[in-house]
């Protein structure tokens, strides 16, 4: 957190969110009129700061046997539009986002705008019926915490590139990764197994397969891989297994 | 502010343009951000109240993000947007 690097990936992501929101946070505002070198370091140093209290762990990708164990737990359960989508598409149709627990859904009565296209209230059984199809049709599964205070948010179905933490991780690259964190799991491909039919490969939205013609098979690039187990799911001969990332001392550390 | 931005916008190499008095509204229209692959096209409400619904909201282009496919001027039914291609600063 004290490299120079960081602070200056810091404003960057503020001065996206900014645009990508329509919340400025003043902070950025500030940066923009700064004018001295004084200034500036005066900056770097708030936000710095602000990343520090800031959770490192808002958003994980979880795959879909965690989603079953966190439904378990979950108190009560609504489905609304999503957020990103919303601003990417202006679409609110398509309800992916499940919030869970009561703060969220309190939050969602209180802003009309943020919710609309409507509540919709669901069961425990509603809801993992619903994920279970989200898993089918290709959606990466995450599950967020609030930013500023340990409250559950709930879950996301994201997609490239209308996810805005999956969009901007992939297009700005790993220090995105106190907003979205991977999974704690990570995929690994049996190469005796696989076959190189390529079925995984639309599956990927972390671009992290490619097919080798040379080889006959597909390559996972473990570094990118995020641990979504949506390859793993649509895999006729079970080559990709996910195993927990801290038995895999390369990416152990790659949030 | 110069600096600033320069090292905290990834590098652009398309300018999209918006015009606003042309254009109808995500909310009538909004051609550009459903057709848009890359995404570049964001949308919020202009007024942010509790329990009110906003019925105006706003078009911004993030354009770093643009691939230059050029979608966007053949959806869009009020030809409202342009697209303009700049130069790289320097090589690599």
């Amino acid at each position: 957190m004290k490299d120079k690097a960081v602070i200056e990936s810091a404003i960057k992501f503020f001065q996206n969110t900014e645009v990508m929101t329509g919340m400025a946070p003043p902070m950025v505002e500030e940066a923009l009129n700064l004018r001295s070198d004084e200034e500036f370091s005066a900056m770097a140093r708030s936000v710095e700061e602000m990343i520090r209290n800031l959770s490192p762990h808002q958003g994980q990708v979880v795959p879909i046997e965690d989603v079953r164990e966190i439904i378990k737990l979950a108190g009560p359960m609504a489905r609304v539009a999503c957020v990103c989508r919303r601003m990417l598409r202006a679409s609110f149709d398509e309800k992916t986002c499940i919030l869970v627990g009561p703060v969220y859904l309190e939050y969602a009565k209180e802003w009309p705008d943020f919710t609309r296209g409507g509540i919709e209230y669901l069961s425990k059984e509603e809801v993992l019926e619903l994920m279970e199809d989200f898993d089918r049709r290709g959606y990466v599964h995450t599950f967020w915490k609030d930013m500023l205070s340990p409250a559950v948010m709930g879950f996301c179905n994201c997609e490239f590139p209308t996810c805005a933490p999956l969009r901007y991780r992939r297009n700005l690259g790993d220090w995105f990764n106190f907003f979205l964190r991977k999974a704690e799991y990570v995929a690994m491909i049996d190469y005796d197994r696989c076959t190189g039919c390529g079925r995984c490969l639309s599956r990927c939205q972390f671009s992290a397969l490619t097919r080798s013609p040379y080889l006959g098979k597909v390559l996972l690039d473990m570094k990118k891989c995020a641990g979504c187990g949506l390859c793993r799911n649509v895999c006729e001969e079970r080559a990709i297994k996910l195993v927990p990332r801290a038995e895999v001392p390369a990416v152990r550390n790659l949030w | 502010m110069r600096r600033l931005r320069e090292l905290a916008v990834p590098e652009r190499t398309v300018e999209v343009r918006i015009d606003k008095e042309k254009c109808d509204g995500p909310l009538k229209c909004g051609k550009c951000l459903k057709n848009c692959p890359a995404a570049v096209f964001i949308t919020f409400p202009k007024a942010r109240e509790k329990g009110k619904v906003c019925e105006d909201w706003e078009i911004v282009a993030d354009d770093t993000f643009c691939w230059g496919c050029e979608v966007c001027i053949k959806v869009c039914p009020k030809n409202a947007i342009t697209l303009s291609y700049l130069e790289r600063k320097e090589q690599l």
